[in-house]
């Protein structure tokens, strides 16, 4: 048995090896770019002891744990891959859960510790761990073996919004009017035996509850019955509702609702979820606290919320685009393994048979990432709607709420996670393929090494290497779509405009706020956001005809 | 017009340090059943994806309907009916949407003939392709590649791991194809059984190379199977020229023969042997010896 054990820990780690490298360096991206603009803003580091900085951090906190605990769940992939080997239901529980829980609490701690010291911040170590580590055992009797329900994502977030209440709580949030913005918040540093004690009955009641739950998988019951009821239920539903045709107007259009579905929906599902969870948690609060501005600020903080996890179901799922064949390999059934290699969010080799031009699935692509983007952005800003008729009728002064004196970050913020989640969308195609090519890295290197030899600051030389990166890899791409053909002059100078408009814009707003790194990291955001249009093609070219 | 639909030259492609193609030429005439065999890993499935444009020629060229598909992907895969090995379809979806969306790429698409062979086929548009059989899932793939009556179609073992039941439907789809329409169907595949009872003409592709490409009837008229009895006892086979594949023992040895019949008369007699009994050689016989004397 134990040499199984060993086999299945070594063959884990040779699989992910890369993946498990990437991972803590893609839990830290999305909060680097919150962080670093910020501490640009304030040069004296004035921000960063702030008591927003401790919203921030929770903030941020609960999106590392959710990518970390959803990275590692990837990793593993389904426990009934081991139900063939003669190992007990216990052992194979056991490997799951507490070799995952080692591993999220390491990566977690290995992130903050980078963050300490890339960042002037004082945040705590340990209690961050010890809730990760919780919420990954929470986590585990709901999505170990499951069937092919979707519903698991239900209880997963109710789940991790009972476990958020337990964060807020430690963070000595009052949760009524001003919520993290009130003097009385500060950071989670003891760890009381009131902690443990929760930590140690939620881990023991999630490891029960997860070995009932492959106990059954294992022998092939139903493990979900109501769930899987409403779903089939819903499925019935929605097979009376379809009418049996759709009639698309072009191969764009009907590729362009092909990605959509396959590949982005879930990001604006989720921002729509996230959003509605909010409001009802603002709700409940406002209604037991008889205080409509508690209902005003926990919505906009929820909406907020939103807004930086599209961003992560965009990074996660771009990263997956990218990655996904990896944590495949192992997963798929065997008669696939070499067949193919489409991931969770590639399209498979029917798709590669299909008569449409690369220009036109290029352009099917991009549009579809555009409009997961503006479903997103529609859902932020009908939040923010709301809460300017909920505050008008319930006469809730907005310029009260404390969390809107910030209204140029607020808006800022989810501009920039509107933008951010459109890249991220294209990254499998625009960007991806970008990373690799020395020649588009040359002059961003030779670059950081003349300001690093006249002592500018890692800041900056990072952000004007970046700055180059994007310009040559844009230009690049820029002549490459124009000599093929694959855009028009006149399109292609319009993408342009509009790009360097929207940079100069953000620059001009943010002139007094973003440092020099903000200002010099808003340029390649601007060429991020253009790369789509040029390199799409491109990229399907190079991926088609291999 | 071309008299071959699909026109392969000197055709080379290695991953890594892997030949999978060398110098494969090939020609498929228009009109008719053409068989690819080989073994697994022999390069079908390469060979396939150069046709589709999916793989661009390393070395040598290939031209389907007298483009290259690499080129001009889209005239050449709208002219095209694909069914892959794998049968990868969008899981999540319905069929009737997968119908839907497919026909939108296809400006031929037969809208009736859709509708007809889905109710052959036994298909309910409302149910989710997840929930299909492997069968049925097959039969969903035909569908898509047969509706917009293609001029070619490319089948990539169709019936590996199927039922006869529906090997039967994919079998009538081919010769329907042909038959009523006069077009052109490429299928690969290690059912010899089927390539015999289908194809017109068969290649076979043996470790990246063509070892053989003849009409079947052909084929068959230069491949013989015949006992030889000699006047001497021997321990080895005595040397025939152009012999294949020999066993037996003592003075009656039986050889697969590669030629025209007299001339297989005529090194027997030098021989002095006598042929004592002659047996026609199925395409399975005639396969394992091309691949055991490569």
């Amino acid at each position: 048995m134990h040499s199984i054990i060993a086999a299945l820990t070594w063959e884990y780690v040779a699989r992910n090896r890369w993946m498990l490298l990437w991972l803590p360096l893609l839990a830290n991206i999305p909060a680097l770019c919150i962080l670093l603009p910020l501490k640009s803003i304030s040069p004296d580091d004035s921000f960063m002891t702030s008591p927003l900085l401790i919203g921030i951090q929770v903030t941020v906190l609960l999106s590392l744990v959710l990518v970390v605990c959803l990275g590692i769940i990837s990793t593993q992939g389904s426990s009934r891959r081991l139900y063939r080997f003669p190992i007990s239901t216990i052992q194979i529980t056991s490997y799951y859960f507490w070799t995952g829980a080692l591993l999220v609490g390491a990566q977690v701690a290995l992130v903050l510790w980078l963050w300490k010291v890339l960042l002037p911040i004082d945040w705590p170590i340990a209690s961050p761990v010890v809730f990760s580590v919780v919420c990954w055992c929470a986590l585990q009797p709901v999505v170990r073996g499951q069937s092919q329900s979707l519903w698991w994502i239900v209880l997963a977030i109710l789940i991790v919004i009972a476990l958020s209440f337990w964060l807020l709580i430690r963070h000595g949030v009052p949760f009524q009017q001003g919520g993290m913005l009130t003097s009385q918040v500060h950071y989670w540093n003891v760890i009381s035996i009131t902690d443990w004690l929760i930590t140690f009955f939620s881990i023991g009641l999630a490891y029960w509850l997860t070995a009932i739950r492959v106990t059954y998988d294992r022998s092939g019951r139903s493990n979900m019955p109501l769930l899987e009821r409403i779903q089939l239920a819903l499925e019935r539903l929605e097979a009376r509702w379809f009418s049996g045709s759709w009639n698309f107007r072009s191969p764009i259009q009907a590729y362009s609702w092909y990605d959509l579905r396959h590949r982005l929906l879930a990001i604006p599902i989720l921002v729509f979820l996230g959003v509605l969870v909010s409001w009802v948690i603002a709700g409940l609060t406002a209604v037991i606290k008889r205080d409509p501005g508690t209902l005003i600020g926990l919505a906009i903080g929820g909406t907020y919320l939103s807004a930086v996890l599209q961003v992560y179901m965009a990074l996660l799922f771009g990263a997956l685009s990218l990655f996904g064949k990896y944590l495949v390999r192992f997963e798929a059934p065997e008669h696939k393994l070499k067949k193919s290699d489409a991931t969770p969010f590639e399209h498979g080799s029917f798709f590669n048979g299909l008569p449409i031009s690369f220009k036109d699935k290029a352009t099917a692509l991009v549009a579809s990432s555009a409009m997961a983007t503006v479903i997103c952005g529609a859902v932020l800003l009908l939040s923010y709607a709301l809460i300017g008729v909920v505050a008008w009728a319930f006469g809730v002064c907005l310029s009260n709420v404390k969390f809107l004196n910030h209204w140029k970050y607020l808006v800022s913020m989810n501009v920039l996670a509107m933008v951010l989640t459109f890249v991220l969308n294209n990254l499998k195609f625009s960007i991806g393929p970008m990373l690799w090519r020395i020649d588009h890295w040359f002059w961003s290197i030779i670059l950081a090494a003349i300001l690093v030899a006249f002592g500018q600051p890692a800041g900056i030389c990072v952000s004007a290497a970046l700055c180059v990166f994007v310009l040559v890899a844009l230009t690049a791409s820029t002549i490459q779509s124009l000599m093929k053909a694959d855009i028009r002059l006149g399109t292609a100078l319009g993408i342009w405009g509009i790009g360097t408009c929207l940079a100069i814009l953000g620059w001009y707003l943010f002139r007094d706020e973003f440092g020099p790194v903000g200002m010099l990291l808003l340029a390649p955001l601007a060429g991020l956001s253009m790369l789509p249009f040029f390199s799409t093609t491109e990229s399907i070219r190079r991926a088609h005809t291999s | 017009m071309s008299d071959f639909v699909i026109d392969i030259q000197h055709l080379g492609r290695s991953f890594g340090k892997t030949q999978a193609l060398q110098d494969v030429s090939l020609q498929v005439p228009r009109g008719g059943v053409f068989g690819l065999i080989g073994s697994n890993g022999a390069g079908k499935t390469t060979l396939i994806k150069h046709i589709l444009g999916s793989h661009y020629a390393q070395r040598g060229w290939v031209k389907v309907f007298g483009l290259d598909p690499v080129a001009e992907p889209v005239k050449v895969l709208g002219r095209i009916g694909y069914m892959s090995e794998d049968r990868e379809v969008p899981s999540w979806m319905r069929i009737g949407e997968l119908i839907d969306f497919t026909r939108t790429f296809y400006p031929a698409w037969d809208s009736g003939y859709a509708t007809e062979l889905t109710s052959v086929f036994e298909l309910d548009v409302k149910q989710k392709i997840r929930d299909l059989s492997r069968g049925q899932t097959a039969r969903v793939c035909l569908l898509l590649a047969l509706s917009h009556r293609p001029e070619l179609l490319v089948l990539d073992e169709p019936s590996s791991g199927l039922d006869p039941v529906i090997r039967r439907d994919i079998l009538t789809a081919i010769v329907r194809t042909t038959t009523d329409e006069g077009r052109t169907v490429l299928f690969s595949s290690h059912l010899l059984d089927e390539v015999e009872r289908l194809a017109d003409r068969v290649a076979i592709l043996h470790q990246g190379r063509i070892l053989l490409d003849q009409k079947l009837e052909d084929i068959y008229e230069s491949y013989h199977r015949v006992t030889l009895r000699f006047d001497r006892s021997s321990s080895v086979a005595p040397a025939l020229e152009g012999s294949m594949h020999s066993d037996g023992n003592g003075k009656e040895w039986t050889y697969v023969y590669r030629g025209q019949k007299d001339q297989l008369l005529a090194a027997s007699s030098q021989l002095n042997a006598t042929v004592i009994a002659e047996s026609p050689l199925s395409l399975d016989d005639i396969f394992v010896c091309n691949i055991q004397g490569h």
